[in-house]
């Protein structure tokens, strides 16, 4: 089933002289479920791509549906209540609020809608110890490690359940070991919620945890090739 | 590199980088600047044109010999002139009147209604009135070649050329004057330049025959003083001398110079609280400065980093935002001193009205611009600009190179727990040095250090702020975890991510409402004090007053005849008649009250803080004795049983205090004494109060309504009933208190910029932040809660201090200032409503401060803010 479906968008910015056209003609298709890596140099529009599927920006021209809907017809607010629900995202500088510790960082998503209850509470914290925190639930963000502020941003990503998650180098701001943890676990949580994944990295060995690579160059695709799990290191 | 260069290369951009906040910090400064240069422009010009017009109508008089302020008799002229060394002697009578302007055609009545009028009785006839002054009228010399038409009439005046240029009068027309025996039309004689005693008191000057005045004002044989002039040569101090031994005891004989410091020093109070409370308005602005350093310093680490590492040196760095900070403040002064003479004309008309009601009336119309004065207020703001800036630019310094190479700067959390800082220790050291000011005797009767301790406390107060802002904010967390919405939770989070920034902006916030909770305890003590007062020392059923709603400065004295008229008003039972007279008291300028004590005393209980009725009673009835009010008392170390001399027309008189009782007739001191022994020591029987008791039967409205019919128009009458003047008396406070609560909005609207400020610093520096929010599904209602929500919780910790320090304040004015400067102790009374009132409006103001920047942090776009840096 297609949970995401591009076609021919058209992202441009600015306007005269200095418009840049960030992405032209993208059309593009993603299953309910698929893990999907996206590469290419820097400039070639991989965050644009990314920031439209994650319904934080709109296309210029073409259309884009996400779980069927055309995310080009929504409102400010109606876009940010789409995110809300349906859209968890990891950030490459993980963006959690330093004033917040893991626990409440987490929880944020679900508070904005409505007053946590201990259910919400108890899932929050059974998601923090899905990611291997239970022993930070109430550290400040200031006191953990990269890879554990990642492991909180998945886990603030994953408490609504969303049905998609969007990625955007993941694991640019982590070493070698603690990048491929994370992306072991991001693959293995998705898997496990049968969650649709997007993910921006310049990086083959990451890219290599998906199911699919999507290649970008000068905001168009490149090429599409199935990744072979053996790869997967 | 040199100052300016780095000024023009790295401020300037930043300057206009930050537009409103570098415009919302000089409008701070400027507000403050202005307050206080208005305020000093305005006491200048009051106390100018008070003695402008004493120096106007002295002329060239080297000593004035009065006999007390009922007047001096006529008939010691000829004593003075027969004093060797006394050249030229001329009587004097000097009244403010009130134009009857009920009686002037419309446009007359608007230009003229409430007027008053300096009228001056002068000897026209007498060769030695010429020597004093001129008049430079052809009608006055005329006048003096053929007096007698002149002086045919009581009503006959001479008035100056600004009623023939502004108000279209000519000779031969009248004017109405209000006297004590009812309005009387007064003929114009002629017109005299409005020059020297032409331009006194505002050129709102008439000059009679004193004869005349003496008549038309009821003053009997008496005139108000004697101008002598020295002979050319002669020792001055020695003549004065001479006649003090010809007169014997009892009179005051003084250079002109000392009569107007005398009246003008009765001023410094109020003009002193006036100043003070500019001075804070002042202060806040100062703050606005110093938060705007400090957001400099934190926003720009990475600037000041790359300097450092490039070779400026620590001391350029300080010299830098220091220099920034005094930007501002110069800008905001050259504007504050041009906003602050604008203000100062705005002010001094309601300043003059204050003045009006309670000390002199002052025709003070032109504001002086005292080039002196406003050098200072201009480098006050200057001044304290720079030293508002050297804090922040000294943590500035502490700014190390290698900060550079760190990547996007981390906020800097307060700890929850943080440790005694420097600011505890100043706190403490200030809260001592005020504890040690507060012990200490005023100097020349004026509560220096306690209006020091005023100040110091302040600061204390303001050292607290970063502990009150985490109490605040360790308060509200688990409240706010109960909440519906997280938007108050991140807001209360977010609050202490820069403790000193948050402190810096409640503790002007706190300033300002500290300063208004401050003047309401004053005024509901001062009110509720005085209401008590009334119902016991007051409780006449109806006043009747002539011109003015009370006896004081600006009534009109009536005439004892109206009595009988009283007493046959069906539903009388009884009439007191109440003269309050000027009186020189040990170099004090007090009120002397005269009643009918045999009908006083049957109807009020005075309150005796010393002796008591039994004891005064007898001392009264026989007129041998008076009462003092308490602040008298206490200023001159008076009790019950001892004697004090009053200067009366004839000389000195000795009394016995019967007892010292409560009594807020004036801040400057009362004496009491029956009306029978007043007439028979000063000649004066005039009324300013007819105080009417009813019978039970009496009905008010019946009678009152007979009062206005029969003598309502002559009289301008005001006829009050008890529950009426009592309300009058708190409009007449509210008015009085106006101009402070003028000086107090400044403040709080200075205060509220830092709150804007702040606000738009705590969004700049947050904008990734929120950007994720707003990605992670944040609408943008509730980004702008967020916003709003920070600036209410920063409302309620200055609220809180706000409170405290306010209460903590009013009980310094009410017990060591104003104990000092009136000798009145009133009993501390909580203004609770002012106090919720003020409450609820920070809030309301501190989220409204908050609306702009949260409707900029709301409109950030979303992937823009999540790229940003
Ligand atoms: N907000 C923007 N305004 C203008 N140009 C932009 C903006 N965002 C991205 N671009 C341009 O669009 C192109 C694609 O950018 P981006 O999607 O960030 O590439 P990538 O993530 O692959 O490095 C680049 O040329 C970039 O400069
Ligand atoms: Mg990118």
């Amino acid at each position: 089933m297609v949970f995401i479906e591009l076609e021919n968008v058209q992202k441009i910015y600015g306007a005269g002289q200095a418009q840049v056209a960030a992405l032209r003609d993208v059309t593009l298709s993603i299953s309910t479920g698929e893990f999907v890596s996206i590469m290419g140099p820097s400039g070639s529009g991989k965050s644009t791509l990314l920031n439209l599927v994650s319904a934080l920006d709109v296309p210029t021209s073409g259309s884009i549906r996400i779980d069927s809907v055309d995310i080009g017809t929504l409102s400010d607010d109606e876009l940010t209540l789409f995110r809300r629900n349906k859209i968890g995202l990891v950030f490459q500088f993980f963006n959690l609020l330093p004033t917040l510790d893991a626990f409440a960082n987490v929880l944020l998503p679900i508070q904005l809608s409505r007053r946590a209850n201990q259910e919400d509470k108890d899932r929050t914290k059974e998601i923090l110890r899905e990611v291997g925190l239970e022993k930070r639930i109430h550290h400040k963000t200031t006191q953990l490690s990269g890879g554990e502020m990642q492991r909180v941003a998945i886990a603030r990503a994953l408490v609504q359940n969303p049905k998609l998650l969007l990625a955007d180098e993941p694991t640019g701001n982590l070493d070698t070991k603690t990048g491929r943890d994370i992306l072991q676990l991001l693959r293995s949580t998705c898997d496990r919620r049968g969650m649709t994944v997007v993910m921006v990295t310049h990086d083959r060995q990451a890219a290599n945890w998906g199911h699919r690579l999507i290649q970008l160059q000068d905001g168009a695709i490149l090429g599409t090739e199935t990744i072979d799990p053996q790869h997967r290191l | 590199m040199d100052l300016f260069r780095l000024l023009y290369t790295v401020s300037l951009p930043r300057f206009r980088e930050h537009p409103l906040r570098t415009a919302l910090t000089i409008a701070g400064v400027m507000l403050g600047v202005a307050t206080l240069v208005a305020v000093v422009l305005v006491n200048r010009s009051v106390v100018g044109s008070v003695q402008a017009t004493f120096d106007d109508i002295s002329g060239k008089a080297d000593w004035q010999v009065a006999g007390g302020s009922a007047g001096i008799e006529e008939s010691l002229l000829e004593t003075l002139k027969e004093i060797p060394g006394v050249y030229k002697v001329t009587p004097i009578i000097q009244k403010t009147v009130r134009v009857s302007a009920d009686r002037l055609d419309p446009e007359r009545k608007t230009q003229l209604d409430g007027q008053y009028l300096l009228v001056l009785g002068v000897d026209f006839l007498g060769e030695d009135d010429e020597y004093f002054r001129a008049y430079g009228s052809q009608e006055v010399d005329a006048v003096k070649e053929e007096p007698l038409a002149f002086l045919n009439s009581s009503t006959n005046i001479v008035l100056s050329d600004k009623f023939a240029n502004e108000y279209g009068y000519r000779v031969g027309d009248t004017v109405p004057l209000l006297t004590p025996s009812g309005t009387q039309d007064f003929e114009i004689w002629g017109f005299i330049r409005e020059e020297r005693i032409g331009r006194a008191f505002g050129g709102f000057i008439g000059v009679m025959y004193y004869q005349a005045a003496q008549v038309a004002f009821e003053r009997g044989t008496l005139v108000d003083r004697f101008d002598v002039a020295v002979t050319p040569g002669a020792d001055a101090d020695a003549v004065r001398d001479a006649m003090l031994a010809r007169l014997g005891p009892g009179f005051e004989i003084e250079r002109p110079e000392r009569r107007s410091g005398r009246v003008t020093k009765m001023l410094n109070a109020f003009q002193f609280a006036l100043t003070m409370g500019s001075m804070i308005a002042l202060l806040v602005g100062m703050f606005l400065i110093f938060n705007t350093i400090s957001i400099s310093v934190v926003q720009r680490k990475y600037e000041i980093g790359i300097l450092r590492a490039l070779g400026t040196t620590r001391r350029q760095i300080l010299r830098l935002f220091t220099f920034e900070g005094t930007v501002m403040g110069v800008v905001g002064s050259v504007l504050g001193t041009g906003l602050g003479v604008v203000l100062a004309k705005v002010l001094l008309a309601s300043v003059t009205e204050s003045v009006g009601e309670l000390y002199l009336q002052v025709e003070a119309n032109k504001v002086h611009l005292d080039p002196l004065l406003m050098a200072a207020g201009f480098l006050l703001g200057i001044g304290m600009s720079l030293v508002s800036s050297l804090w922040p630019a000294k943590s500035a310094t502490a700014v190390r190179p290698v900060e550079t190479l760190r990547a996007s700067p981390t906020p800097t959390m307060a700890d929850a727990t943080r440790p005694l800082g420097r600011a505890d220790v100043a706190a403490f050291v200030l809260g001592a040095v005020s504890v040690l000011f507060l012990f200490q005797d005023p100097i020349w009767d004026m509560p220096l250090f306690a209006y020091g301790a005023m100040l110091t406390l302040t600061l204390t107060f303001a050292l607290l702020m970063p502990r009150v802002v985490l109490l605040v904010h360790r308060m509200f967390r688990p409240i706010l975890a109960t909440f519906d919405g997280v938007e108050a939770q991140i807001a209360n989070e977010s609050l202490i991510r820069d403790i000193n920034r948050a402190s810096a902006t409640t503790a002007a916030l706190m300033i300002a409402i500290g300063m208004a909770v401050s003047s309401a305890v004053f005024i509901t003590s001062f009110r509720d004090s005085t209401l008590k007062w009334i119902d016991q020392s007051v409780p006449a059923d109806i006043f009747v007053t002539s011109a003015a709603r009370f006896s004081g400065v600006k009534n009109n004295p009536m005439s004892a005849d109206l009595l009988p008229f009283f007493m046959e008003i069906d539903g009388v039972e009884s009439v007191d008649m109440i003269r309050i007279a000027d009186l020189h008291f040990r170099d004090l300028p007090i009120k002397l009250l005269s009643l009918d004590w045999n009908v006083y005393k049957e109807h009020a209980q005075s309150t005796y803080v010393d002796g008591s009725f039994e004891m005064a009673d007898p001392l009264l009835g026989a007129g041998s004795g008076v009462l003092i009010g308490e602040n008298l008392a206490r200023r001159c170390g008076l009790s019950a049983g001892d004697t004090v001399e009053l200067l009366t027309p004839a000389g000195t008189r000795t009394y016995r205090v019967g007892g010292v009782i409560i009594d807020y007739t004036s801040d400057q001191g009362i004496i009491v004494m029956d009306r029978t022994a007043y007439i028979h020591a000063f000649g004066d029987t005039m009324v300013d109060t007819y105080e009417l008791y009813l019978e039970p039967n009496g009905d008010l409205e019946t009678i009152r309504s007979e009062i206005i019919k029969t003598y309502g128009a002559t009289y301008d009458l005001f006829v009050l009933s008890n529950a009426e003047f009592k309300g009058e008396l708190k409009a007449l406070l509210n008015q009085i208190f106006a101009v402070l609560d003028a000086l107090e909005l400044v403040a709080l609207i200075i205060a509220l910029l830092g709150v804007v400020n702040t606000m738009l610093a705590s969004v700049l520096d947050r904008v990734r932040e929120i950007g994720v929010l707003r990605a992670i599904g944040t609408l943008r209602k509730q980004v702008r809660k967020m916003v709003v929500y920070e600036a209410m919780i920063l409302g309620f910790a200055s609220n809180l201090m706000g409170i405290v320090s306010g209460l903590v304040g009013g009980l310094v004015m009410l017990y060591s200032i104003n104990t000092v400067q009136t000798g009145w102790v009133f009993p501390f009374s909580m203004p609770t409503i002012p106090i919720i009132q003020v409450f609820f409006l920070i809030l309301v103001v501190a989220a409204l401060a908050g609306w702009y920047p949260a409707r900029q942090a709301a409109r950030f776009r979303v992937t823009d803010a999540l790229g940003y840096e």
